[in-house]
């Protein structure tokens, strides 16, 4: 019993992994939750994760936000697996309706900050590899941008417009197409 | 994909990867996103030429639009257009998807990017032409097929999955080449020009890898011999002017029939004998078939009767 007891915490503590921010700040998370970073998870299955992965393109900021959306997203993924065999098929379509909402709901929050926020969790993303997170902030931006003319897009993202007149007459020929 | 900037690796790739480190909300964060990332906001932006329109932003963007793996043209006025769009400057790398709708009628137009699409193209393409009050999959329509001419497919010999529905456009089918990574092959209300054998087409010679094909609403297919190792559906459904089936595939699994043979006295030959599943959804007298040797035959679905259990006998079905 004792050391049946023992190997399920030595299971448990194994299973947490430590993240370490570029100012150092030390995130303590689990596998699952890791592992939504396929950057990381490549690392844990190298096994070079003892002693804590260091982040040293990440703030303590943004990782703190990055792991709440992985936590969030590891639970939901857990939850979906847990019900498919404890529950008959129209519990479990009901159980994952509700998932979805949750999970729907949780990103609309989530994406409600300020735009050096959002390019920080892109690049964040981008660079942990975390597919769900990518999608969704580019999508805010996609959003953003959807529907308007370079001026504006310009304007909205102080975008400068470094092209010559005759760059510009060039590229116009060249996308004339996708302007008419 | 072979941009600067880079994919999701470990590496650092622009020394710091901090926009809020960065400070006054006058910085551009936009254009400082690695061309990867761009790619991934253009694809989202639901249009190419959208995407595309992003090339007069600045220096930064004029080639980023160029990189996209897929390209998505929705009711795109015509087919020149889509040309130009594919003849974008600088080596363009190969494209994973095209998906075209239109409403455009005009043969030359609605071709004109097709070469161009075979040359730089592995993937899916999507096309489809839409003929605006006449999209009912039920409807028996006996409007302009064939006016105006026919489209030239060419050899889209990386191509993986091929849909195409020309709202009863003439097709024409390459006469030579081989679709060498065809996988799926949907055709759906085409006119095939007379000339055009499909069989020979879809058979293993020209299509080694065709697992799936579908020809629905379409005409001018009055005779289909196929010789295929690789195919394991294939699902026909009201060609008018059906004559002739000769299917002999080794691996087949499902053959769906459905509203094929009308009122002529059509044959069928059919040698499958991994055939599982036979659905023959037509207006024949059901006592008049004869089913032999159909090898693994599970399920038989004809307008009036089921079959169910294993039926060995013979190799020709006959109306």
């Amino acid at each position: 019993m004792a050391s049946a007891g023992s190997g399920d915490e030595k299971a448990a503590a194994a299973a947490m992994i430590t993240l370490i921010s570029s100012d150092n700040e030390k995130f303590e998370v689990t596998e699952a939750t890791a592992t939504l970073s396929q950057t990381i998870r490549h690392m844990i299955e190298d096994g070079c994760t003892d002693g804590g992965v260091p982040l040293p393109n990440v703030t303590s900021k943004i990782l703190a936000r990055v792991i709440e959306y992985c936590k969030k997203h590891a639970t939901a993924a857990a939850g979906e697996e847990g019900s498919s065999s404890s529950f008959s098929d129209a519990a479990f379509l009901e159980v994952d309706r509700a998932f979805l909402e949750e999970l729907e709901e949780f990103d609309d929050a989530f994406l409600e900050v300020d735009r050096a926020t959002l390019f920080d969790l892109i690049l964040a993303a981008n660079y942990l590899d975390i597919k769900g997170l990518l999608n969704l902030t580019c999508q805010k931006v996609a959003d953003s941008v959807k529907g308007k003319t370079p001026e504006q897009i310009r304007e909205m993202y102080n975008i400068v417009n470094d092209l010559t007149p005759e760059e510009e007459a060039e590229i116009r020929r060249e996308t004339q197409w996708a302007f008419e | 994909m072979a941009q600067s900037g880079g994919g999701g690796g470990i590496a650092a790739k622009r020394g710091k990867l901090s926009a809020s480190g960065a400070g006054a909300g006058g910085e551009d964060l936009l254009s400082a996103l690695p061309d990867d990332v761009l790619i991934l906001i253009l694809l989202r932006l639901g249009t190419t030429a959208e995407a595309a329109r992003t090339s007069a932003l600045s220096r930064r963007w004029r080639r980023v639009w160029v990189l996209l793996p897929e390209l998505r043209f929705h009711l795109f006025p015509d087919g020149h257009r889509i040309r130009k769009a594919l003849l974008a400057p600088d080596a363009p790398p190969p494209l994973h998807r095209i998906s075209v709708v239109t409403e455009d009628s005009a043969p030359d137009s609605l071709g004109a990017w097709l070469p161009d699409a075979a040359r730089r193209f592995s993937g899916d393409l999507i096309y489809h032409r839409i003929v605006p009050g006449k999209e009912d999959e039920d409807e028996d329509d006996e409007e302009e097929a064939g006016e105006g001419g026919a489209i030239q497919l060419p050899c889209f010999e990386k191509a993986t999955g091929i849909e195409i529905n020309l709202g009863f456009l003439g097709l024409n089918l390459p006469f030579t080449g081989t679709f060498a990574r065809l996988t799926e092959l949907t055709l759906h209300r085409i006119q095939l020009s007379d000339s055009c054998e499909l069989g020979d087409v879809v058979s293993t010679p020209r299509c080694p890898r065709l697992q799936k094909l579908s020809v629905r609403h379409s005409r001018g297919v009055d005779k289909l011999t196929i010789h295929s190792e690789s195919l394991l559906e294939v699902d026909l459904r009201r060609l008018k002017g059906f004559q002739h089936l000769s299917i002999s595939a080794s691996a087949l699994n499902e053959l769906n029939l459905l509203k094929c043979f009308g009122k002529n006295q059509p044959a069928a030959f059919i040698c499958a004998p991994q055939l599982e599943l036979l659905a023959l959804r037509d207006s024949y007298d059901p006592s008049s078939v004869d089913l032999r040797n159909l090898g693994q035959l599970q399920v038989l679905c004809t307008n009036f009767f089921l079959y169910i259990g294993i039926l060995t006998v013979d190799t020709t079905v006959t109306f």
